[in-house]
């Protein structure tokens, strides 16, 4: 990858990377555990968006949580930054997929992203949606283009 | 190519996480069509004796109104004047003031302790899974009706927690569709503080 290795060149956008990790991994992580908490009403808000069978829909509920928890934790604490970021990036992508699909087919489908709480986007899958999954996904991309920055376990030789 | 094997390492780890939970988890995910015993008295309205779970929203919204939904062989012979599975505010008064009918709040631990309808109890689908009955289950009378609610509007806890009570052989529910802040706003008994039983209790 053509990444500027250049320790100095990169420490600008190192300081406004730091804030993206915390916030993007943050609410990684707090989607995850609400998630988790309730399997089932997970369950049933995937198979809402009729997008897989039953038995993947299961799969998905009960992993999706974790991977969510793991890589959020791990983009906060800054180990292995732009690998976590790069899975939050194709989670988010695979998210934005389904919701593109939900719209596209009008559907009226409760979101669970956070569990019981919504957040930004209150009710049903709409645009607000879209709008924020793309945000999260451009925060993702810049995370994996400049690196861990400040304040990371990872150091320049494992970044 | 470091950078690709991470993200699968992270993925594998993430994985493993769930199909961890997975075996401690004692309930599997069915997804099943909601079938409704069809409850006697009560004002007119449409009848809805099934509504597909999960499939269309908007065939399971019928209100009170005199919409009529998908009917499965068996339940043909049910009375027409009697209420479905969504009911209007006042068809949920109606229900309350003949007493005896159990109501559920399917939202929230802590909007239930802000304000519930008074002599509701707290139960959703993640009171379900960890391993035991929730303790409020024991208490519902299954021969009678239970009335379910959420937040209204595009909350889908009610609809979800009355498949949940399926697979425990109730077989008479009703959606107060419209949910606690249209009957709140109606100006029908109210309550706050926690649920007098505790759905985790014991588990």
């Amino acid at each position: 990858m053509a990444i500027a290795h250049d320790a100095a060149a990169k420490r600008p956008m190192g300081w406004l990377v730091f804030p993206l990790r915390l916030v993007l991994g943050g609410l990684f992580v707090f989607a995850g555990v609400m998630k988790v908490q309730d399997t089932q009403n997970f369950a049933f808000a995937i198979n809402g968006f009729k997008l897989m069978p039953q038995h993947l829909v299961v799969l998905a509920a009960f992993v999706l949580p974790w991977l969510e928890m793991v890589a959020g934790a791990m983009l906060v604490l800054g180990l292995w930054t732009r690998a976590s970021a790069g899975v939050i990036g194709l989670m988010t992508l695979g998210f934005l997929g389904g919701i593109i699909s939900v719209i596209v087919r009008g559907m009226d489908v409760k979101c669970s992203c956070f569990g019981k709480f919504e957040f930004p986007c209150a009710g049903a899958i709409g645009y607000c949606h879209l709008v924020r999954n793309t945000v999260m996904i451009a925060m993702a991309g810049a995370i994996v283009l400049w690196g861990p920055g400040p304040l990371a376990i990872d150091r320049e030789s494992t970044k | 190519m470091q950078l690709v094997n991470r993200m699968l390492l992270i993925v594998a780890v993430g994985f493993a996480l769930g199909v961890g939970q997975s075996m401690r988890h004692h309930y599997l995910f069915k997804d099943q069509p909601i079938r409704t015993e069809v409850a006697p008295g009560g004002g007119g309205g449409g009848v809805v004796v099934a509504a597909p779970a999960g499939v269309e929203p908007d065939v399971a919204r019928g209100g009170g109104g005199p919409g009529v939904v998908p009917v499965t062989p068996g339940a043909l012979a049910a009375p027409a004047a009697a209420l479905g599975l969504d009911i209007t505010i006042p068809q949920a008064f109606s229900l309350y003031q003949q007493g005896g009918i159990m109501f559920l709040d399917a939202r929230r631990k802590d909007e239930f302790e802000a304000g519930h309808v008074d002599g509701a109890l707290l139960l959703s689908t993640e009171h379900f899974g960890r391993g035991g009955v929730p303790a409020t289950v024991g208490v519902l009378d299954k021969t009678q009706p239970v009335v379910v609610y959420c937040g209204g509007g595009a909350c889908d806890a009610s609809k979800n927690l009355v498949i949940m009570l399926q697979n425990f052989g109730f077989t008479r529910f009703h959606i107060m569709t419209d949910g606690f802040p249209a009957w709140q706003q109606a100006g029908h008994p109210v309550a706050s503080g926690p649920s007098p039983i505790d759905p985790e209790e014991g588990m």
